[in-house]
């Protein structure tokens, strides 16, 4: 089974640190940039951009999400799927 | 400080000290010479993969906390397809904020947050329709209708199936629902069952929190027995009791027979 999140804040500093020793960045507006040096859309409403105080940065290895309940609920679910998936080949592997 | 001090010192530390402790010595980025060894320490830190980073922990903590809720199991378990169930987890947590605010924990911030939330669904495309999804487990209903959806499923309902009915509720339960309250009268209840068996509902609900409610829900149910309209008109009726003797609970779902 695969650890157990640890869920951690961060102030802006620290945020834009962590981004950028992945390549990305943070505008004069907040908003994150990719290593290509543009916003990302929200994928919840593509209308807008994400902002580096609302975002999660969640592993894999360092990937950029809303911070919205739904997307952190999302991001877990995946995450479960996957365990549960890992548990399953290791039955497979175990039998 | 030289970077091979830097990083003997947050070799050893959980990520987010790391990161506390770089900016506490002025350092924004990686420009510097030697300082993409400092970068290499946060890079393998985070690709370790244990490390969220969300702009609310407690929440973030609650929502993971929420596999375990019985009534995202069930659904997990009823249409574990369904592609808005992460917003089922939302409106588990709204429903949590809801209690919190009951008890009088939070009420500005947590009300802030709900509506927070909330508008941001809202604005989201098919805004409307998502906040009737996340607002579904916060109300009473969501269990009868979990409880519904377990029968179809046990009378052999496929998962697609499944996720038709639910979807349909999600739309509907409001019109279809009655919360009996205690000054309810006997003769409203009994006039929104006639209403849903003349419009040929698949299906419709009661639910009674309440002795007196309880006891109209009952009365009511009685008289329609004795009149045979649920018969005549080819539904069957489901009842849970639950609760106490002071507080008494009454589920009831009448559906359209399953042939």
């Amino acid at each position: 089974m695969a650890e157990e999140i640890i869920f951690e804040e961060l102030g802006k500093n620290e945020r834009t640190l962590l981004l950028r020793a992945f390549d990305y960045n943070v505008d004069s507006n907040g908003y994150v940039l990719t290593p290509a040096g543009q916003r990302i859309r929200s994928k919840e409403n593509p209308s807008i951009f994400i902002k580096a105080e609302f975002a999660s940065l969640v592993p894999g290895s360092l990937e950029v999400i809303d911070g919205t309940p739904t997307a952190i609920s999302e991001f877990l679910r995946k995450r479960e799927q996957g365990e549960e998936a890992n548990d399953c080949s290791g039955n497979n592997n175990s039998n | 400080m030289t970077v091979v001090e830097i990083i003997t010192q947050i070799s050893n530390l959980p990520l987010k000290d790391v990161l506390v402790y770089l900016t506490a010595k002025g350092i924004t980025d990686f420009s510097s010479k030697g300082y993409n060894k400092i970068k290499e320490v946060i890079v393998d830190k985070q690709n370790e993969g244990k490390y969220a980073f969300v702009p609310d922990k407690k929440e973030a903590m609650l929502l993971n906390e929420f596999i375990r809720h019985p009534q995202y199991q069930e659904v997990k378990h009823l249409v574990p397809k369904y592609r808005y169930l992460d917003l089922i987890r939302t409106g588990l947590l709204i429903k949590n904020y809801n209690q919190t605010i009951k008890v009088g924990l939070d009420k500005d911030k947590n009300s802030q947050r709900i509506k927070f939330v909330k508008q941001g669904i809202l604005r989201r495309p098919n805004g409307n329709r998502l906040l009737k999804i996340v607002k579904f487990p916060t109300t009473n209903f969501f269990s009868v209708v979990l409880r519904h959806l377990y029968d179809l499923k046990m009378n052999g309902y496929p998962e697609n199936q499944l996720e038709e009915v639910f979807d349909e509720l999600i739309e509907d339960w409001e019109n279809s629902s009655m919360f009996v309250k205690n000054e309810d009268k006997p003769v409203e209840v009994m006039n929104f069952c006639r209403h849903q068996i003349q419009h040929n509902n698949q299906r419709f609900f009661l639910l009674a929190l309440n002795r007196l409610a309880v006891d109209t829900v009952q009365e009511v149910m009685k008289t329609l027995r004795d009149e045979k309209i649920f018969e005549r008109n080819n539904y069957e009726i489901k009842t849970t009791e639950s609760g106490s003797e002071k507080l008494p609970i009454i589920e009831i779902i009448i559906r359209k027979n399953i042939i």
